[in-house]
């Protein structure tokens, strides 16, 4: 079963800078698929578009079942509950501690009025506790998350996306400020949990080994156009090439 | 160094020499009468010490509090109502390009009229005393700090915005928390900054009739008590280094 479906998607940012051109691409339930390609190749927007944080100017979108062009911006808000995202720079809210974060994930479920306030329900504290404890950042729940190393930030932004329960997680370059050792261990973590909740996971990686190694499917992006796509083992070293040089 | 690079200097120059001339004259400016001032200075001086303390609980206590309330007061109308228009002029938070601009202008213009100025007109509205001179200070600190405001707005990181927002988190859950806790430390030092501003210009709007140590200050140098006027001058001194000492723990604290 598909949950994303993209038929010549294409976006435009103002005044005429292309960032997508003609994307074509079928996602499968429970997939890995890592989407792969040089900075300002379009990774982020697509992901973006994804989620209905970019509205593509052209071409459409259908995710988990819905054509995302058709819908308001109320149900483009319960899509993304159902789509949780990853940050490259983690996108925390520094001041605030690591379980407040955490319950950042479950706002969309929650009427507005006394989340202004920091009141959350007990089930959704609950919940935020028990993935804050599957991420290992157990203990750490009123630590300010500046005080985090980057590492235990980037879980505090994976526990963030996995509370909102989510059916798909798009991750932007989760790894991308961590060292190679700390990045590994950061995409097992997120691909076990992922796993365990039997989400798909779209995620763009600067790092061809780790999406070699960790993803069944390599999505290749080159100056807004998709050049590659096709299992993990088919990425060959010419088809790096002609992504990269 | 080439005659077409020579010549705009020599020009800048010979402009900025003239302008100086041209004020110089203006000003009457006399070294003569600097000097023979000089001696009144020493003599001035010298029946400032010892300073009068004993002025300290009747007098200058009650117009200190005065003149710390007036800049208190002043510094809370102006963050009241600088925060509603700090966001309706932020490009970031306003709902209209055209609203955010327009604000942004009107606030320009009415930055460049000084806060002695509103007091002046406060005094004419509704009559002498402290009062005015809070409202002065407030309406100048409003112009600031919604300036202010927007442009902390406008500088926030867009990641934890976009994180609520992918959360599917509403229009005010993604102020709640994608925006206010990144603001509230930079409004929060801003508004000290104008508190330390406004407890200056309370002291200036004495001269005005607003009352406060700087009334005080203005009345002792009339009557040539010059042993009082020393006695408010360390008072004021003391008063601004512990309101800069003050801010600055504060601000470090929340940034």
């Amino acid at each position: 079963m598909s949950v994303i479906v993209l038929r010549n998607l294409s976006h435009c940012y103002p005044p005429n800078r292309v960032a997508l051109s003609n994307i074509n691409l079928q996602v499968e339930k429970g997939e890995r698929v890592a989407l792969l390609g040089r900075s300002g190749s379009g990774k982020s927007t697509l992901l973006r578009c994804i989620n209905g944080l970019v509205t593509p100017t052209g071409g459409s979108a259908i995710v988990l079942d819905r054509e995302l062009r058709d819908l308001s911006e109320r149900e483009k808000r319960d899509l993304r509950r159902r789509a949780g995202m990853i940050f490259q720079d983690y996108a925390l809210i520094d001041r605030l501690d690591v379980l407040t974060n955490v319950l950042v994930g479950r706002l969309g479920y929650l009427s507005t009025l006394p989340t202004l306030f920091r009141l959350f329900p007990k089930d959704d504290i609950e919940k935020a506790k028990g993935v804050i404890n599957d991420v290992g950042l157990a203990g750490y729940e009123r630590t300010q998350v500046r005080r985090l190393s980057g590492g235990q930030r980037q879980r505090v932004g994976i526990a963030r996306a996995l509370v909102q329960e989510p059916e798909i997680i798009l991750a932007d370059e989760p790894t991308a400020n961590l060292d190679i050792r700390t990045a590994d261990e950061a995409l097992q973590l997120l691909i076990q949990l992922s796993e365990q909740r039997h989400a798909t996971l779209v995620l763009s990686l600067m790092d061809v080994r780790a999406a070699r190694q960790f993803c069944h499917r390599i999505v290749a992006l080159r100056e807004a156009h998709l050049v590659f796509n096709g299992p993990a083992e088919t990425f060959s070293d010419e088809v790096m090439e002609k992504i990269y040089y | 160094m080439s005659l077409l690079r020579f010549w705009p200097r020599m020009l800048i120059a010979t402009v900025l020499i003239g302008l100086l001339v041209w004020s110089v004259n203006g000003i009457q400016f006399s070294t003569s009468e600097l000097i023979s001032g000089m001696h009144s200075a020493v003599s001035y001086m010298k029946q400032m010490v010892p300073p009068d303390l004993s002025i300290l609980g009747s007098q200058v206590w009650p117009s200190l509090l005065l003149t710390i309330q007036m800049a208190y007061v002043g510094t809370v109308i102006g963050f009241v109502l600088a925060l509603p228009f700090g966001f309706l002029a932020a490009r970031s938070t306003a709902f209209n390009p055209i609203v955010s601009s327009s604000i942004k202008i009107a606030l320009n213009v009415a930055r460049a009229v000084p806060t002695i100025i509103y007091a002046i007109l406060f005094v004419e509205i509704v009559g002498l005393g402290p009062f005015p001179g809070a409202l002065g200070i407030g309406v100048a600190s409003f112009v600031m700090l919604a300036k202010l405001f927007a442009e902390a707005l406008e500088s926030l990181q867009p990641g934890p915005i976009e994180a609520v927002k992918a959360a599917g988190g509403s229009t005010l859950q993604v102020f709640a928390y994608g925006m206010w806790p990144q603001a509230l430390p930079q409004f929060i030092s801003v508004t000290l900054y104008a508190w330390e501003l406004n407890l200056a210009a309370s002291f200036v709007l004495g001269i005005v009739g607003a009352g406060g140590i700087g009334q005080d200050l203005l009345q002792s140098i009339h009557y040539f008590q010059w042993r009082i006027v020393s006695t408010y001058m360390i008072v004021i001194v003391l008063l601004v280094l512990i309101a800069d000492a003050t801010s600055y723990q504060i601000r470090k604290r929340v940034s």
